[in-house]
């Protein structure tokens, strides 16, 4: 039992000058501890992303030099124990352990205490403590035990622990050059030597759950400490805290303040974005335009102009909105707002068989289905997990955003409903909400037929609310916003430029004597369109949405960049209009009718809000469900089952509509 | 104080780890939606159903 640990200790035990490559440093610690904000102010965010092979937990991993010598420094899930419960918790104790495959021995584990939660933070240190291998403890957030009217005696707590307690404000980036001496000088002190409960916790060979007394007498001792290290001065710090939460968590109020945060949000998204997208719009336009200048008419000028500029900057115009969303969410996760949410939307979710820990993957979802479904490895029934990761696609993430916008702008007039709401920002609401109920209504269903079994209780800590730190909230907008600006940059870029040179090419032997409209019709995009007609058209498309759609299914986004790219290819030099004014003059050749109605527009919005048009999101569902055959089945069934409702519904919209006397086009 | 903690063994366990268990000091903050505790100076919600496994005596 013990051979194991021996042999962990004499891989990561070389002497100093003799090893070679970067000493290895482990970030543990409860959920909420700071862990993430730790991370990215010891390596100054220089971060990569990885997945643990074999399994999805994103694993974190960042360097910096000191001392000369490099440190590499991993982020693990945050755990409240070492007995593992859910994934990603096992995940984090094979690293500790050195048995995690492809990832080599760690030889220095930081803990990372929140010093607001010291008690049950020591529960997970004394644990880690005990595993003999060389420690550090970050205790952070020491800024706020002063406020809280608590004191912490430092030195105390390194004589009862045996190991080093190096106080830190992570977010403020304070004690952490101590903090980074104290790794360095880790591995020549003197090992802890804490043991509290007989045997070896977690290592291989002893039970995989200690006993029922191990809790108790690892508290009681952690209480003693407690009494000795730390001195109150008030009694309750949290009754602020308790005055809100009995509002926010109230039977009635939490629901409906529930409501009027996403009310809030959605209603920002649309208005204060507005005026950063026409800046980015300008900008757009005024590159076109020095292009054009710059350049004779020709092939050259039209791929930069309508294919390049044309196909990336129609979906660069929802930078400011995406940005808005992710600012958003980045602020109810900050605040601790969003575990308050989970545990008020609770009562709504059991009926359908999930809890409300099923939630904040679905509303993560409206950032982005990948991080939503990695984040459902916090579930711990499978398939409560699996049924989560099935609906999640339909939450309407910020890639359909494009669409709708693109579309509400286009059709739904700006006018005001009761005096105060948009119309437009209603319609996007509806959308969101469309997606929300059939995503829940799914999980019902999966939950009742492929995937039953009890529902797990909800337990769940409520961290205490804070002020966001700007900078923190800075940088995950940011690092988000990349991502979707790689992705501008790559795959809607390339898919852009294919999609130009199909609209252009083959030519028509006589230029200049066809319309755009013919020219267009007789290319290479326009024979695919012409193919997949008799599919859309009981939908009330055209061919050119079909191409867009055909598209899109790389990512939704493709869609607008593909209409703006069928629509930019004209070969006079007038300026074009903007794209949802071309969408609105647009007139079907044969019948001189406007080829796109509000009617046709709400069915393809309907369209997009049930589709899985993400390759992304395909392939982390193959993974997540288990890899291989498996998970490809899975990810089938998640694809099919949202086709087929996409094109129901937007069948059901166009034809119910048209029954109802709607939108036959003027 | 809890008194006992009657629920399957997985949440009982999950219990411990964060600090409820027999004989262990917690507050009642809020027991109008599920249950908020106070452990460790930490809020802790769950559910109805948990909740009701979980007998409390009052200290003081």
């Amino acid at each position: 039992m013990r051979d194991s640990l021996a042999t962990a200790r004499a891989l990561t035990d070389p002497e100093p000058h003799v090893r070679t490559g970067p000493l290895r440093v482990a970030l543990v610690g409860n959920p909420n501890s700071g862990k993430s904000t730790l991370f990215n102010a010891l390596t100054g965010m220089r971060q990569r992303v990885a997945n643990f092979p074999g399994v999805t937990v994103e694993r974190v991993e960042g360097n910096y030099v000191h001392g000369g010598s490099a440190v590499s420094v991993m982020d693990l899930p945050g755990t409240y124990s070492l007995s593992p419960e859910s994934p990603d918790e096992a995940i984090a104790l094979d690293v500790l352990h050195g048995r995690a495959r492809g990832v080599p021995p760690v030889d220095v584990i930081v803990v990372v205490v929140d010093a607001e939660n010291l008690e049950r933070n020591l529960y997970l240190t004394t644990q880690i403590l005990e595993l003999g291998r060389p420690t550090v403890i970050a205790l952070n957030r020491v800024d706020r035990i002063a406020a809280a009217g608590m004191e912490i005696d430092v030195v105390e707590l390194i004589h009862e622990l045996g190991a080093v307690v190096v106080p830190v404000v992570a977010t403020r980036g304070e004690g952490i050059d101590r903090l980074r001496h104290a790794i360095h000088c880790a591995r020549s002190l003197p090992r802890a030597t804490l043991r509290l409960v007989p045997g070896d916790l977690g290592t291989p060979g002893a039970p995989p759950h200690p006993h029922a007394d191990d809790a108790k007498h690892r508290y009681r001792w952690i209480g003693s400490l407690m009494e000795r290290a730390v001195t109150r001065r008030t009694r309750d710090a949290r009754t602020a805290n308790d005055r809100v939460d009995r509002v926010v968590l109230h039977r009635v109020w939490g629901p409906l303040i529930f409501l009027a945060v996403m009310l809030l949000m959605f209603q920002a998204m649309f208005t204060w974005a507005r005026p950063l997208a026409d800046g980015i719009q300008a900008l757009i336009s005024f590159a076109a335009g020095a292009i054009r200048t710059a350049l004779p008419p020709g092939d050259l000028r039209s791929l930069l102009v309508d294919g390049a500029l044309g196909g990336v900057g129609s979906v660069l115009v929802f930078l400011p909105q995406i940005a808005i969303l992710f600012l958003f969410i980045g602020i109810l996760e900050d605040t601790g707002y969003m575990a308050r949410a989970a545990f008020v939307m609770d009562r709504f979710m059991r009926p359908l068989g999930l809890h409300g820990k099923s939630f904040i993957p679905l509303i993560s979802g409206y950032a982005c289905a990948v991080p939503a479904i990695m984040a459902t490895r916090t579930i711990q029934q499978p398939k409560e997990r699996l049924a989560t990761i099935m609906v999640v696609p339909l939450m309407s993430c910020s890639a359909r955003l494009p669409v709708y916008t693109l579309l509400v702008g286009a059709f739904v007039p700006p006018t005001l409903v009761a005096g105060v709401f948009g119309l437009q920002g209603l319609t996007l609401l509806a959308m969101y909400l469309l997606g929300t109920a059939a995503a829940l209504g799914a999980a019902a269903l999966f939950r009742h037929t492929l995937l039953r079994s009890e529902t797990r209780a909800l337990i769940m800590e409520l961290p205490r609310y804070c002020v966001p730190s700007a900078r923190v909230l800075a940088s995950s907008v940011w690092q988000r916003v990349r991502v979707f600006l790689r992705r501008a940059g790559t795959v809607i870029f390339a898919i852009s430029i294919v999609l130009w040179a199909l609209a252009s090419y083959p030519r028509p032997a006589v230029t200049g004597t066809l319309s755009q409209e013919q020219q267009l019709s007789q290319s290479a995009l326009g024979s695919i369109g012409h193919a997949i007609e008799p599919a859309v058209q009981p939908l009330g498309y055209d061919w050119k949405i079909g191409v867009s759609m055909i598209a899109s299914f790389a990512a939704r986004e493709v869609f607008v960049s593909t209409m703006a790219t069928i629509y930019g290819v004209d070969r006079g030099d007038g300026e074009k209009p903007a794209l949802a004014e071309r969408l609105r003059q647009e007139r079907d050749a044969g019948t001189g009718r406007h080829s796109y109605t509000p009617l046709v527009a709400l069915g393809l919005m309907a369209f997009y809000v049930f589709a899985l048009m993400c390759t992304s999101t395909l392939a982390v569902t193959v993974r997540e469900t288990g890899g291989g055959w498996s998970g490809a089945r899975w990810a089938a069934l998640q694809f099919g089952y949202m086709l087929v409702l996409a094109y129901g519904a937007a069948l059901l919209v166009y034809r119910g509509g048209l029954a109802l006397g709607f939108g036959g086009g003027a | 104080m809890v008194v006992c903690v009657s629920c399957p063994e997985h949440e009982a366990r999950r219990l411990r780890t964060l600090g409820v268990f027999a004989g262990a000091r917690v507050g009642v903050v809020d027991t109008r939606n599920g249950i908020l505790l106070d452990v460790c100076g930490s809020r802790l919600a769950l559910d109805a159903a948990i909740a009701m496994a979980i007998t409390v005596l009052p200290l003081a």
